[in-house]
This record gives structure tokens, sequence and C-alpha cells, in this order.
């Protein structure tokens, strides 16, 4: 019994240290985007972590729209309501599906990527090289690299939010039979400025959660290449985490507003 | 002699294993310091932990006569810039030419030009004698090149004191032996203050003013090669004084 308790108090002390240590990363990170000097590699970092992640982004958004218009016409034919289904894809979208979706989408390709950079970089003493070269890691790992994300990931919504509609629009139109005019009248019908703002707001914040997990799972890597593909993996996991917790949370407060 | 670094009663644990158990250690301003032994017995984990990158459990250290633990993380910065590492693994930035690495310090630090930096790297690289590398990535370079190029880029910053952590480890007998001369050379002409930990004798007693011979976390014995050659009974001392001496006569 007694080490039942204390194996739950060593996780639960463990578990608040790592969320208190990943919180103090992502304020400073957050810190040096307002007071860096320099922002090396901030185009390097948009590329890999925006345009890079484009076609993908793009692709599984379409398909996205096509499976949501599909299946709820299903159901809405039942009613003969299926001319909403454009609706309902707009709505899904862009509050909800949209910024989780690219935020899921960045954790698997891109979060993954960081931690093994930054943990590679980490036991082959790269980071303590630039800590004697008197450069803060966070300052020219972490930042540039949540200021990409920032940039990146609002915009990749934008887009995925687009594309998605598009794939809606085929199979609404050329499939379920809907027409063009009504199609887009219903979609765009029901969702206001607000909305988007909401979407926008969440994909800001994930893009945040993401690349300061990330990070930091790269930089406490520890034991050659086990270790790397340990923060690899971690990373992505925190990542859902807590990109489900924080939207629970942001979907809470903007209920209220 | 003023005293530039000084350790008291230095404990360092180090993932749940104690890797130090109480180090004490002043170094001289203009010496030449080796660190010797076993390999797992603390000497890479004592040059970090004396340059805060490691943290301590317990003791005192000074750097230029500052307490290091009662420095914030900017006032560590400022000491480390005084400072020149070169790392066992060379840790050159993957992502960045040789130039760029080398001239770092100045690129994150400055508003220098780059062409300006870059003149400051290719004569420091120069100066270790590298020459037409400049804009080659260090994946194109071989161990021995990336040593120099580590040792050009902890130089340009002109240190006053160069930390070598196993210089010649992983290298072949010939580019050892040029590393060896290259540290020697840089002591000699800069008259910075070296410490150097390795297990490599040989290099110890070529480049030694003081060889301090670490075991077991702790400082066994410590003096130049030739006192420890004389006086030192210690089977661990014997070991590798011996071991050094014979290397010298071949």
């Amino acid at each position: 019994m007694k080490s039942f308790v204390e194996k739950m108090g060593g996780r639960i002390i463990s578990s608040i240290t790592y969320f208190g240590s990943l919180s103090l990363l992502s304020f400073n990170s957050l810190r040096h985007v307002v007071a860096s000097r320099k922002r090396g590699n901030l185009l390097k970092h948009i590329n890999s972590i925006g345009i890079d992640s484009f076609p993908l982004v793009g692709i599984i958004s379409a398909f996205i729209g096509m499976i949501l218009v599909m299946e709820t016409a299903y159901t809405l034919k039942k009613f003969g309501a299926e001319i909403y289904a454009g609706g309902i894809v707009s709505m899904s979208m862009i509050r909800e599906l949209g910024p989780v979706f690219v935020a899921f989408v960045l954790a698997g390709r891109v979060g993954a990527s960081i931690a093994a950079e930054i943990g590679s970089m980490n036991i082959s003493e790269q980071v303590d090289a630039l800590r004697m070269l008197a450069v803060d890691p966070v300052s020219y790992l972490v930042t540039p690299r949540v200021l990409a994300g920032i940039i990146s990931l609002p915009s990749l919504f934008i887009i995925s939010f687009f594309l998605s509609i598009l794939g809606g629009f085929i199979v609404g139109v050329f499939v379920v039979g809907i027409p063009s005019g009504m199609f887009f009248y219903q979609t765009f019908r029901f969702i206001t400025f607000k909305d988007l703002l909401v979407g926008l707001a969440k994909s800001v914040v994930f893009a945040v959660v993401i690349i300061n997990a990330s990070s930091y799972e790269g930089l406490k890597t520890q034991g050659g290449a086990v270790g790397v593909g340990k923060a690899a993996t971690n990373s992505v996991v925190i990542s859902f985490f807590l990109v489900i917790l924080a939207n629970l949370i942001l979907t809470g407060i903007f209920y209220f507003i | 002699m003023e005293n530039i670094i000084s350790l008291r009663n230095l404990k360092v644990e180090f993932n749940g294993t104690r890797v130090l158990r109480g180090i004490d250690l002043d170094v001289f301003r203009g010496e030449s310091l080796v660190i010797v032994g076993s390999s797992g017995c603390g000497k890479s984990v004592l040059l970090k932990t004396i340059l805060k990158l490691l943290r301590v459990d317990e003791g005192e250290i000074l750097l230029f006569g500052k307490d290091t633990g009662r420095m914030s993380d900017r006032e560590m910065m400022g000491i480390r810039s005084r400072i020149g590492m070169v790392f066992q693994n060379s840790a050159l930035l993957d992502s960045l030419t040789v130039w760029e690495n080398v001239g770092f310090y100045y690129l994150y630090h400055t508003d220098y030009t780059e062409a300006k930096i870059k003149g400051m790297a290719v004569d420091i690289l120069k100066s270790v004698g590298m020459e037409n590398v400049e804009d080659l990535l260090p994946e194109q370079l071989s161990g021995g090149m990336k040593k120099r190029v580590s040792v050009a880029r902890a130089l340009i910053s002109k240190p006053e004191v160069l930390f070598y952590d196993e210089p010649t480890t992983g290298l072949d007998p010939i580019t050892a032996e040029s590393i060896t001369n290259l540290i020697k050379d840089i002591h000699r002409r800069l008259g910075t203050t070296d410490i150097t930990v390795t297990h490599d004798v040989r290099l110890a007693s070529r480049i030694s003013d003081r060889i301090a011979l670490v075991e077991a976390g702790r400082i066994e014995d410590i003096g130049t090669f030739e006192e420890l050659k004389k006086k030192s009974q210690n089977p661990i001392i014997r070991s590798f004084v011996d071991g050094g001496a014979n290397n010298e006569e071949r």
C-alpha cells in the first residue's frame, strides 16, 4: 500500500514538475518573441513548419470536407434537409475541427521533427555549445520556431477551411446534387466574423503549445538515439493531449464570450 | 598567482548516481591543468559543472573570484563569454557553415557585417591550420578538422580560459599529435589558462603544468607530471604515470 502511495505521489510530483518546467519554457520563449534582437532562421522555420505542411493539410482538408458533406447529407436526406450540409461543414471546420485538425497534423509532422532535431543537438552537446557562446538556447532554438508556428498555423487553418469547403462543394454539388448557389449560401449563412476569430485564436494557442512541448522534449533528451526516438514520440503524445486540453479550456471560455 | 577557478567541496549527482564526491581544486592564471582519470570517473561532469552546464548539488564554484551559485543566468552568460570550450564531439552546429560556426559569437551578439565576421573567422581558422574550408558544412569535415574548427570557435571571442574536453579522443595518432601541438601552441602564444580533461596520458604529459587525477569522483592526487611520477605510490596514479612514461619513451 505504501509503495503504491509512494508511486502515485512520485508520479504526481513529476507531472507537476513537468508542466511547471514546460510553462516556464513557454513563458521564456514568448518573452523572447518580444525581447529578442535577432530572429535567426525565422523564414527557414516558416518554410519547414508552414509551407512544407501545406500539401498534406490541403489534401486532408479537402477530404474532410468531402467526408463531412457525404455523412451529413446521408442523415439530412431523411428529413429532406441535405441543402444544409454545406453549413454544417463550415460551422464544424471554423470553430472546432479546422484548428484541431491542423494542430494534429502539425504535432505529428513538425512536432516530432522539432523534438528529434533539438534532441540530437542536445546529446551531441550543440545545446551546451550555444550556452558556452553566451547564447540562450530558448532564444535561439525555441523562439524562432514558436514565432514561425504562430504565423504558420493560423495561415494553414484559413487555407484548410477554404479547401474543406471546396472539397465539400465538389461532393455536395456533383454527388449529392445540391445546387451550387444554395451550397455556398448555406455554407456562409451561419458563420460570423467572431467564429473566424475563435478559430484563429485557437490556432495561435495550439501553435504555442505544440512548438513548446516538442522543444521541451528535445531539450531534455538524454541517452543517444533511443532518447531521440523517445523524445519524438513523447512530443506527439504530449502535444495531442495538450491541444485537446487547451481546446476544452478555450471552448469553455468562448462559450461564455 | 591569481586564482581563476576555485572549487570547494563540490558534489554532483547525475541521473541518481553521485558522480563528484567532494572536489577541492584551485586553478591559477596562465597555467595548464590537465584532469586525468579513467572513463566514467567524473572528469567531463566536473568540467561541465564548473561551467554551470550541469547542476551543482553541494559545494561552491568561484570563477574569476565570483561565486557562480549566486549568479543569474545573464551574469553566468557574461562569465562564459570569457571562457572558450572545445567539446569532446566538437559540437559544431550542423546547420551552419564552418565560418558561421566560428563567427557565431559575433553573428549573434554584434551588428558587425557578415563580410567582416567571415573575415575574422577565416583569419582565426588560418591560425589553427585550416584554410579554404570556411564555406563547408561540418558534415563535410573529418574528425580532426572538426576539432580544429571547434578550437577556432572557442578562440574567436579571445577567451582568458580554455576548456578542452577529451581533445584527442577518437582521433588517429597523427591527428591526435597535431591537436596536442595545437593546444601547446595556443597556450604559449595566447597565454590562456587551460583546463584539459583527458584519459590520454601522452597528451597530459606534454601539455600540463599540473595534473589532477580524478578517481571515483574525488581528486586522488595533484602535481606536476614529474612529481607524480616520483612520489605517488597510488596504484591508479602509477598506472597512469607509467603509461605516460612508456608513451614518452616511444
